[in-house]
């Protein structure tokens, strides 16, 4: 039985929680808010005590999917266990209660800690300045492309276009066309990475940046990269890097060093701050030396006591992209991810994030089809298209393995991949239960082909079976609405 | 540190199964030239008790003060059952709900947060997120722009100067001008926005405004109308449960934060932007949007829907680039509102208004009058005859942090105090506070 | 198929009735799309050279642009799909259609794909 829609439940005059009584001499509120301004009709708002509430809660809660209950291999978002303990220390309350415009002397430790985590991060990246300021993935690249715009004006000419590869996220021309640029986008080699013949004819003067995903959503590490740079950076364009691979790299390659200009790192997946069903994230943008006059305002500085201090004097900047600093509850977890495994830790994180990839595709790879054949770094891409052939599609697979309790890889990404299924396992999963997936995998490609009626109608023992997108569509019920009575 | 799975033994077993004899040999797809080969330049690692020893003597860095700043970002009240649902992890460790059949949980809160907000704002149509209120306001900005087709739009001056800011920086790269309203005794003057309403795809005011003062709504509204352009409302959703909202007014998109009754102040973040409209701006609409339907046996279920307007099938024509956005804190700000109620808000809002009157009479007594006529709920500005900053700097050595200095933002306010009164704050607190800005001025 | 109309390779079909243009999307498009939700329409009285996007059509998984066949002005837009945009699924040339244009020159349905032509087209693999 479906759990009612909250606005089904308690009845009215119910109230979870109140509060003290006014302890100041009331005033008329009709003096206070005039007429014309004051509310009519009451929202309607759920009227709930407080066992109703959390039973509701709770019956929803466990109709989810989720990290701390089982596998989680969605390809490019890296759902690595969240450390305990970066729970505890963001909700502090030292943190907690800091307001963003106090003074900032009251906020030394606040600043502290983003300091230090600009600094951890441009060492990490091999690149020079970083601001917490965006709020996600999407918004870091958004940030990024107002720098690479502002950075082109500098020069006389904000140029025109921006190059992505055919294998790219979505968001990657998303946000370039956000900051008005046109985007050309260029087919990938026969092993899936970056074709130099299709650069070399797309780049011009006019190219304003190429924006790379390294590894790949292939889960291919980029093996031409220096021939990359040097043909971006000898037409005067910048070299982007979408960080959301960025597991397979800490301590091995930092992106800077191979001549990325700027990365905006997700921290929600490489540095284990928790997903909360869709955000909050965070999305810093870790940029070379030549860029950092852009970023946005204000920058932390360091004043000649040690104390540090907001400046806004950056004339070049972009401005703001967010209203105050950054999410910074989920800084807080990710410096302590970052603090807590060092220099050495974070090299055995992607070692052992790429190590699980590899033997996950050798456990599986002779019952799909690989396009691209590894080694892999963190993740890799198989095609159903053996499967399909049965009648059986990738979405069939997908909703098959929910039936046996794992969620479903990254599935119809990349778009050059037919029947797409993107795997990434992440270090924090043990040999045995990679191998626990790879049964599943395999049960389901047997199914495929000894029932494939049975495989294309799963899932069979979820909460809901497949839902009618079509009718959502048509019809869009976006809102409850009480019936009238 | 917590310590990673695969012990020594795994990795032979591993290596092996995979068919290679060393590690290193996996990662022959990376050149040489490219390899990192030192180790990078970070402190040491901290163990788990180093480490939140180390955490938190950093939070204890910052110093507690009794606060009346709230400018955009404000304390108040939570219900202890608010983190004691959001720090379930089947909703914290959960990733967007792309398998809908194992992200019912995920999906039906955001349905009914979307519920929330469409009932607050008085809007029809809400989505899932946004990142903060600045950006949604901002993204509000492009959606008046793409829907109207015009290239300029309005801002009130008594928009917060952060979020404006914000707007510019999302107008720029696109060639839209911003133009501002000034105000008139604290207030946007409807014939300013008439006078420059031609051609522009909109008006964005803010109710209550960056001062405190209760705006005439229904007036810009039907100034930026009259010249063919979308009004666009950034609302304080607390205020919606004792103000009209733009929705019953006629607006066409409200915008804002959320954080005030969804999560602690949090030095700026995260908290939860929103974004909601008319029914005819539906696929102008960025964002994820949550909707019911029912599977292949009828059973009521949620999944996201009109998705066609996002970046993941539109790439560069998608109606913006975000995706994730603020889901554990929107159920924050569902489970603030379901535990309070409809009463429970408006009796928050009420008790912070009649506090916010009383300390304000308690000032004007002392000598420090009300900045504009304009009536206010629980944020006003008042006159300090000296810089603002003198107070703020006499009270801090009391503990007290009196408000925001507005010359902070505007040297021209170099004497004008912004000040904000939670309903938490207690009557004894009030009472001291003024006395304190008494003795200043005095002292 | 009807014997009336023309075809673009973008997948329209217009066909000329009483002096105005008809357009609608071909039952191939229909099929590819699979089931539409929602079809934006353009405003009456709006011009529109050829090969011009006119409006969109969104199915639950992906979003296409509508090209006008031929350079006009919008005479009147089906009212019907905005509640019910099944109708290009399951009626295509007849209630599925989209706009009505009053045509500004009428020779340029010459240019365009005769159903014969179209039939080809399609089946050549057009879009590989």
């Amino acid at each position: 039985m479906a759990e009612k829609i909250i606005y089904e439940l308690g009845s009215p005059g119910r109230q979870s929680v109140d509060l003290p009584p006014l302890d100041v001499p009331s005033e008329d509120a009709g003096a206070m808010i005039p007429a014309g301004t004051r509310r009519v009709k009451p929202p309607m708002l759920p009227e709930i005590d407080e066992l109703e509430l959390i039973r509701h809660f709770v019956r929803l809660s466990v109709l989810n999917h989720h990290v701390e209950k089982g596998f989680y291999p969605l390809g490019s978002c890296t759902m690595k266990a969240n450390p305990p303990v970066n729970e505890v220390l963001a909700a502090l309350p030292g943190f907690a209660l800091a307001h963003p415009w106090w003074p900032a002397r009251l906020a030394q430790g606040s600043l502290r800690l983003m300091a230090e985590l600009e600094a951890m991060l441009a060492e990490i990246c091999g690149l020079s300045a970083t601001t917490l300021q965006p709020a996600a993935g999407a918004h870091g690249e958004l940030t990024g492309l107002m720098v690479v715009r502002a950075y082109h004006e500098s020069h006389g000419n904000p140029r025109k276009r921006v190059i992505v590869p055919d294998s790219a996220h979505g968001t990657n021309p998303a946000s370039a066309s956000l900051v008005g640029y046109e985007i050309v986008e260029i087919k990938s080699d026969g092993d899936g990475l970056v074709d130099l013949a299709a650069l070399e004819r797309a780049l011009d003067e006019d190219t304003a940046v190429f924006m790379l995903t390294n590894p790949n959503t292939l889960g291919l590490f980029e093996r031409r990269i220096c021939q990359i740079q040097q043909m971006v950076h000898a037409k005067g364009a910048l070299l982007y890097m979408d960080g959301a691979n960025m597991n397979a790299l800490l301590g091995i390659v930092r992106p800077g060093d191979t001549g990325f200009d700027l990365v905006h790192l997700n921290l929600h997946k490489t540095f284990s701050t928790p997903h909360g069903g869709g955000g909050p994230g965070a999305g810093p943008l870790v940029v070379a030396e030549k860029l950092a006059p852009f970023l946005p305002v204000p920058r932390i500085v360091q004043a000649e006591d040690g104390s540090l201090r907001w400046d806004y004097d950056r004339p070049q900047s972009i401005g703001k992209v967010m209203t105050w600093w950054g999410n910074f509850g989920v800084l807080v977890r990710a410096y302590a991810y970052i603090r807590s495994r060092g220099a050495r830790g974070l090299a055995q994180v992607s070692e052992a994030a790429i190590l699980n990839a590899n033997y996950l595709l050798a456990l599986v790879q002779d019952r799909f089809d690989l396009p691209y054949p590894g080694p892999c770094m963190h993740e890799f891409v198989l095609s159903g298209d053996r499967q399909k052939k049965r009648g059986v599609r990738t979405l069939d697979m997908a909703k098959r393995l929910l039936d046996k309790g794992m969620h479903a890889p990254t599935i119809y990404f990349p778009l050059i991949v037919s029947e797409a299924m993107m795997i990434e396992p992440t270090e924090t999963e043990s040999r045995e239960s990679v191998e626990e997936f790879a049964r599943a995998l395999l049960e389901v490609a047997d199914e495929a082909e000894e029932n494939p009626e049975f495989v294309h109608a799963a899932p069979h023992s979820t909460p809901v079976g497949r839902l009618d997108e079509t009718r959502a569509a048509r019809q869009p019920d976006l809102a409850f609405k009480r019936p009238k009575t | 540190m917590s310590r990673l799975p695969l012990t020594t033994r795994d990795r032979e077993l591993m290596l092996s199964r995979i068919g290679v004899d060393r590690f290193d040999d996996l990662l022959r797809p990376i050149p040489e030239t490219a390899r990192f080969s030192g180790l990078l330049d970070l402190p040491p690692s901290l163990a788990e008790g180093a480490l939140a020893r180390h955490v938190k003597e950093l939070s204890e860095r910052n110093v507690p003060v009794l606060s009346f700043m709230g400018a955009g970002s404000y304390e108040h009240f939570r219900p202890a059952v608010v983190d004691y649902v959001c720090g379930r992890p089947e909703f914290r460790t959960a990733y967007t709900p792309y398998q809908a059949e194992v992200s019912q949980g995920t999906l039906q809160t955001i349905y009914e947060f979307q519920t929330a907000i469409v009932e607050l704002t008085g809007m029809e149509v809400a989505n899932a997120s946004m990142y903060e209120g600045g950006s949604a306001v901002a993204e509000a900005m492009l959606m008046a722009v793409s829907a109207t087709g015009r290239s300029s739009i309005l801002i009130s001056e008594g928009v917060h100067p952060l979020v404006r800011r914000v707007v510019h920086t999302y107008a720029r790269p696109n060639g839209i001008a911003v133009i501002p309203v000034p105000l008139h005794q604290g207030t946007t003057p409807d014939t300013a926005v008439r006078e420059r309403a031609e051609g522009a795809a909109g008006l964005i005011y803010q109710e209550p405004n960056f001062f405190g003062c209760i705006e005439n709504q229904q007036r810009l509204i039907e100034a930026s109308h009259a010249a063919g352009g979308l009004a666009i409302a950034s609302v304080d959703p607390l205020s919606l449960s004792v103000l009209e909202p733009p929705g019953a007014l006629g607006a066409d998109i409200a915008a804002g934060e959320g954080q005030a009754l969804a999560a602690p102040v949090s030095f700026g973040g995260p908290g939860v932007g929103f974004l909601a409209c008319t029914q005819r701006l539906i696929r102008k609409l960025p964002g994820r949007l949550v909707g019911a339907t029912v599977d292949g046996q009828g059973r009521r279920g949620f999944v996201l829907t009109l998705q066609a307007r996002e970046q993941h099938i539109r790439r560069q024509k998608a109606t913006s680039n975000i995706c994730t956005n603020q889901a554990l804190v929107a159920l924050g700000f569902l489970v603030t509102v379901s535990a309070l109620g409809p009463h429970g808000l408006a009796n928050m809002a009420s008790q912070a208004t009649q506090k916010a009157h009383y300390y304000q009479h308690a000032l004007q007594k002392r000598g420090f009058p009300l900045a504009f006529d304009a009536p206010f709920l629980w944020e006003f500005t008042v006159r300090t005859g000296i810089p603002a900053a003198t107070y703020v700097e006499g009270l801090l050595s009391r503990g007290v942090l009196p408000g925001l200095d507005l010359g902070t933002v505007s040297p021209d306010l170099a004497e004008r105090l912004l000040v904000y009164v939670s309903e938490m704050r207690t009557r004894e607190e009030l009472d001291r506070t003024a006395e304190l800005m008494g003795e200043v001025s005095h002292g | 198929m009807d014997e009336a109309i023309r075809c673009t390779s973008e997948h329209e079909w217009v066909r000329a009735e009483e002096g105005f243009a008809v357009v609608g999307l071909t039952d191939y498009a229909q099929g590819e799309l699979g089931d539409i939700v929602y079809v934006e329409l353009p405003e009456i009285g709006a011009r529109f050279e050829k090969g011009e996007v006119f409006g969109t059509i969104e199915s639950v998984k992906s979003v296409s642009d509508i090209y006008s066949p031929i350079s006009g002005e919008v005479h009147a837009v089906n009212h019907e799909l905005e509640a019910h945009p099944e109708l290009v699924n399951q009626d295509c040339y007849h209630a599925g259609w989209i706009v009505k244009l009053d045509m500004s020159d009428p020779s340029e349905l010459d240019d365009l794909m005769t159903d014969a032509e179209y039939e080809e087209f399609i089946s050549g693999g057009a879009e590989e």
